[in-house]
């Protein structure tokens, strides 16, 4: 095979195991984001957050599973999907940067 | 309320489900810190080839599998596969079975790393089973998978699921029975092309006829993302809590590693040279 397509080839492989290692994190931040308690399923976001620090009284959210959930203590809820956020970025950020430097199929699965 | 993870082993020629078990089992008291249950027909085999596995399980539940012969082909990667006879029609008697309150119900060739399972313990729900998986190479898709047939109800995976006994799961269970008995006529009228009896379809089917063959929320999924990575790929090693695998492409593989993860791996000739490794230290 000429070498320039074999060079080629090997630069594409590993791009390809670079985007499926990218995607698979990017799943885990996803289900990492998701708050389950009481048997109900809700997905954190910015706006979520955003939205129940400017609450001080108990309000109802939809979750994932279109169930009404009251939120009694709205301050108690707010910090821990907060913390939940930032574990699950915090997470993301760290193990992405590990594969962003890295350029072969062997450094990106750390063989 | 007793709960506990519930696996079935029923060996065959040359798959040593049994072996899957107890490492299963392993992964379960080490991230969820449950007893388990062991269904299964050969306690001598369990007591001379497995003489650790009472660290890892807490029940063994003598108990014949009928005699419902299944054959399907097992592929170990991309260039090997066996026709193996399989034996897993039982699933519907778990109700019976299950020592616990509170059960999860898992395949043998699921891998737990995390917690998360730990969720459906204390749930309001009496029941919940996986239903949307990823695969390990993001790039397949998984809509066909998404239902029983082309112009059916939608597919639920019995390789996952949480149930209390309660009058409710009873009836559950005993439709799965009742299509189990009625098999020919199920699969018909639910257009499945297989013969072969298997647990997702009559799981699907009475799901389906439970919510009235409407859409319905219920019921809801086990609260954990399952990984999958079909019998074509290779599981290449276990590392602590770091799988690494070989994903198939055409005529070639790809690697990758998933870590901290819930990952049901197909490939069970693979699985059980990894489990070898394992299980020298034992």
């Amino acid at each position: 095979m000429d070498e320039r397509l074999e060079q080629a080839l090997a630069v594409s492989k590993a791009l390809e195991t670079h985007q499926n290692q990218k995607n698979i994190l990017h799943k885990q931040y996803k289900d990492n984001l998701i708050y389950y308690f009481d048997g109900q399923k809700i997905s954190v976001d910015l706006s979520l957050i955003a939205y129940c620090t400017t609450k001080t009284m108990p309000i109802v959210i939809i979750d994932d599973n279109k169930t009404p959930v009251l939120i009694d203590d709205i301050e108690e809820f707010t910090k821990k999907i907060t913390a939940m956020y930032e574990t699950a970025s915090r997470k993301y950020f760290m193990e992405f940067k590990k594969i962003k430097s890295k350029r072969s199929v062997k450094e990106l699965i750390d063989l | 309320m007793t709960q506990g993870v519930l696996l079935f082993a029923y060996n065959s020629k040359n798959m040593d489900y049994t072996k899957q078990a107890i490492y299963c089992a392993k992964l379960i008291k080490q991230h969820l810190g449950k007893e388990v249950a062991l269904v299964t027909d050969d306690e001598s085999y369990l007591n001379r080839q497995y003489p650790f596995y009472k660290k890892y399980i807490d029940h063994v539940i003598i108990t014949g599998h009928e005699d419902a012969v299944q054959e399907r082909v097992y592929n170990d990667g991309l260039y090997h596969s066996d026709k193996q006879r399989w034996y897993n029609t039982n699933r519907s008697s778990c109700f019976e079975l299950s020592p616990f309150d509170e059960t999860i119900v898992i395949d043998t060739d699921v891998l737990i790393f995390n917690d998360e399972l730990n969720r459906c313990f204390g749930s309001a729900e009496d029941f919940l089973i996986s239903k949307d998986y990823n695969f390990v190479d993001m790039k397949r898709d998984y809509s066909e998978f998404d239902k029983v047939s082309e112009t059916t109800c939608d597919m639920f995976w019995a390789t996952a699921f949480y149930f209390k006994k309660t009058e409710f799961t009873s009836i559950f269970f005993d439709l799965i029975e009742h299509i189990k008995e009625n098999w020919h006529f199920y699969r018909l009228v639910y257009e499945i092309a297989p013969v072969k009896f298997r647990n997702d379809y009559a799981f699907s089917i009475a799901i389906h006829m439970l919510r009235g063959m409407k859409d319905a929320t219920w019921p809801l999924r086990v609260p954990t993302a399952i990984w999958v990575t079909v019998d074509k790929d290779i599981l290449h090693a276990i590392d602590d809590t770091k799988l690494t695998l070989l994903l198939h492409k055409d005529y070639d593989y790809q690697l990758s590693a998933i870590s901290d993860a819930t990952v049901h791996v197909m490939n069970k000739f693979s699985l059980e040279r990894c489990i070898d490794k394992v299980f020298e230290d034992e």
